[in-house]
């Protein structure tokens, strides 16, 4: 018999999951060369985890670990483009990525702040640029824009929005 | 830090660098720990960015469609960003179903079923086909099943059941907000799980088999094959009940899960339960005895007696059994030391009196031990499903179950607890009733098999790998030789 006190093995798993997915996420993100790329491979790093998380000792190295195997699958499935890094390089970011997680963690924190001391237009357009089925040529045709230019700005959002998450994590730092 | 970095990551992130600067990149990337930083910084925003648009989108098309109902997903906690992507999917894919058109039909009507649409009530029938919004009821003598086009998906509504449609892609959003459903559920995408709403509970579904019952109180379910995470319609985290295991939801308490204890659960769906412990009575309550020819001889069972057709070769049979599309077949048999080399029957339809395709669950024998196969044979070809070979020896006491799905066209064996599918594979149209014959093909045939059967049973499911293990003992070391 099992109680609310006394968790079923399979509940810890899904509460481990829960708390690490954003970091898988990012994990995965960062060694593979598209955002879609990385949708694909969560699903794979979800199933398998759900499949495999009873025998893991230590979820978080093991999680990330299958992780990182998936993500080379499905690298190699596609090593023709250059925009595919080798396995050394992935293991190396791979470990990094394990490393800079708790920043990375504050960082996400600091964004939503950031994202709102954005201008209105440019918190539009960088949300409509993320949101799933966007398509570059698209949205800049929509604006008046050439692709290009639309990167460009879309690039200096991007900055910007990461020199704000520092400087208001220094500002925490030094209150 | 070279600020040309930035560009140059955000033209890998875009997939506009070069190949000269591709190479470039991921060298540096190789031996710069601060331009790898700055990377995963990168990266890190691209996933919270992707979220933040995600979690925006799925409200503002909320906000903009009030028509449809507010999907429970976007406050769900489980998982918050997939949970913020999903609601984001699932409106995409409402607005996307509504311009397909309908996708869920109705098949089995019985009695007074009903659907409740556009605030009118109108009588279903087979073939009916369910929308969004659609919210079937049943009455006092009414069932349905529910069936989702280009998957095995079934779902059966009971009667007095309020079961409603929120929606059918990209996942399948439900309610039971009154009576019993009983699902069947084909896998689902993990990233769009079957979700079932009742008054107190929800449910995230991604392939398997239960039952659940709701009123505005509680709601049970019990799970036989597979798992589900259930929990508490406002609470923030989920129980998973495992197959065999069952849950009680209600608004004022933790989700309770019980695990009934192996023999609790081997009553569940049992058919026909022979003993044959010196006579032939069906244990099961059902009154399937067996009618035993004359000169039967009972010998020292696994426990107690066992059917012994070794030493005597009567006719065993049963009364006309009909067995449902999922059923499992267990039982302890010893086959003679020095017996014949030949295929040993153990159970299955006469095809001959039939004349039907039925079927014949044999050992096959091979050195030094044998394989359990189910043919399937009769009018048509045949087919059969085989477990992997050596599993059984002469001279020993094996448990032997099978689990035959003929929907699914599959079979799985088990030989002493322990999973020895080889080849699962099965036509699926075969006869499911008639009458069994024990350890013998054909009636008046005279090549039964060599040997002890003891404790056979039949139940109406795939009895779970628990179940089967309780039934074999707990473990293969205890086999005897006896």
């Amino acid at each position: 018999m099992s109680s609310p006190s006394e968790p079923v093995p399979n509940e810890r798993f899904f509460r481990l999951y829960a708390e690490h997915e954003v970091a898988l996420h990012t994990f995965v993100r960062s060694l593979l060369p598209t955002r879609e790329d990385a949708a694909e491979v969560m699903q794979e790093v979800m199933v398998a985890i759900w499949r495999g998380a009873d025998a893991a000792a230590e979820f978080r190295p093991w999680a990330f670990g299958v992780a990182r195997n998936l993500a080379l699958v499905h690298l190699r499935k596609r090593k023709r483009d250059r925009h595919i890094f080798d396995d050394a390089l992935v293991n190396r970011l791979a470990d990094l990525a394990v490393v800079q997680e708790p920043q990375h963690v504050t960082e996400r924190e600091a964004l939503e702040g950031c994202l709102q001391k954005l201008p209105a237009s440019q918190r539009e357009l960088v949300l409509t640029a993320y949101t799933k089925g966007t398509r570059m040529d698209e949205l800049a045709a929509r604006r008046g824009q050439t692709p290009m230019s639309l990167y460009k700005l879309l690039h200096r959002i991007r900055q910007a929005l990461l020199d704000c998450v520092e400087r208001t994590l220094a500002q925490e730092k030094s209150a | 830090m070279n600020t040309d970095w930035h560009d140059l990551i955000q033209r890998h992130m875009a997939g506009l660098a070069t190949e000269e600067e591709a190479a470039h990149f991921q060298d540096s990337l190789k031996h710069d720990d601060a331009l790898a930083r700055l990377f995963l910084r990168y990266m890190n925003l691209d996933v919270a960015l992707e979220a933040q648009a995600a979690s925006t989108e799925a409200t503002r098309a909320l906000l903009a469609a009030p028509a449809v109902r507010r999907g429970a997903l976007l406050r769900l906690p489980w998982r918050p960003l997939a949970a913020a992507a999903a609601a984001c999917v699932m409106l995409a894919g409402i607005v996307f179903w509504f311009r397909q058109g309908p996708a869920i039909n109705l098949a089995k009507v019985s009695g007074d079923v009903r659907v409740w649409r556009a605030q009118q009530t109108m009588k279903a029938a087979n073939g009916f086909v369910l929308k969004a919004g659609d919210w079937l009821l049943t009455g006092g003598d009414g069932a349905a099943e529910v069936q989702f086009p280009g998957e095995t998906t079934r779902l059966g509504i009971g009667a007095n059941a309020e079961f409603g449609v929120v929606a059918a892609k990209p996942g399948k959003e439900l309610k039971l907000t009154a009576g019993t459903l009983t699902a069947s559920v084909a896998r689902q995408s993990a990233s769009h799980p079957m979700m079932i709403r009742t008054p107190t509970a929800k449910a995230e579904v991604l392939g398997t088999k239960f039952e659940m019952n709701a009123d505005k109180v509680v709601t049970t379910m019990t799970v036989t094959e597979g798992r589900v995470l259930i929990a508490r319609e406002d609470d923030e985290s989920g129980v998973i009940v495992e197959a065999a295991q069952s849950a009680t939801v209600t608004a004022n308490a933790p989700v309770s899960v019980i695990t009934p204890a192996p023999a609790q659960s081997l009553g569940n769906a049992l058919i026909a339960h022979w003993k044959l412990d010196g006579d032939g009575v069906d244990a099961s309550g059902n009154g399937n005895n067996l009618t035993l020819g004359a000169g039967v001889v009972f010998s020292t069972g696994r426990t107690g007696s066992a059917l012994d057709l070794h030493a005597a070769k009567p006719d065993v049979e049963s009364p006309r059994i009909a067995l449902p599309a999922v059923f499992t077949i267990s039982m302890w048999l010893r086959l003679e030391q020095g017996g014949p080399a030949r295929a040993q029957p153990l159970l299955g339809f006469d095809g001959q009196q039939s004349g039907v395709d039925d079927f014949w669950l044999t050992l096959l024998p091979t050195f030094p031990g044998s394989g359990v196969v189910l043919d399937i044979r009769g009018r048509q070809m045949g087919s059969h499903a085989m477990s992997a070979q050596g599993a059984v020896r002469a001279g020993t006491w094996h448990h032997v179950a099978v689990i035959v799905d003929s929907v699914q066209g599959r079979a799985t064996f088990f030989t002493d607890g322990r999973d020895v599918t080889l080849t699962p594979g099965l036509r699926r149209d075969f006869s499911l009733a008639g009458p069994l014959l024990i350890g013998r093909r054909v009636k008046g045939g005279t090549l039964p098999f060599a040997g002890r059967l003891d404790d056979i049973r039949i139940h109406g499911r795939a009895l779970t790998a628990v179940e089967i293990s309780a039934l074999a003992g707990g473990n293969a070391e205890e086999n005897q030789t006896r």
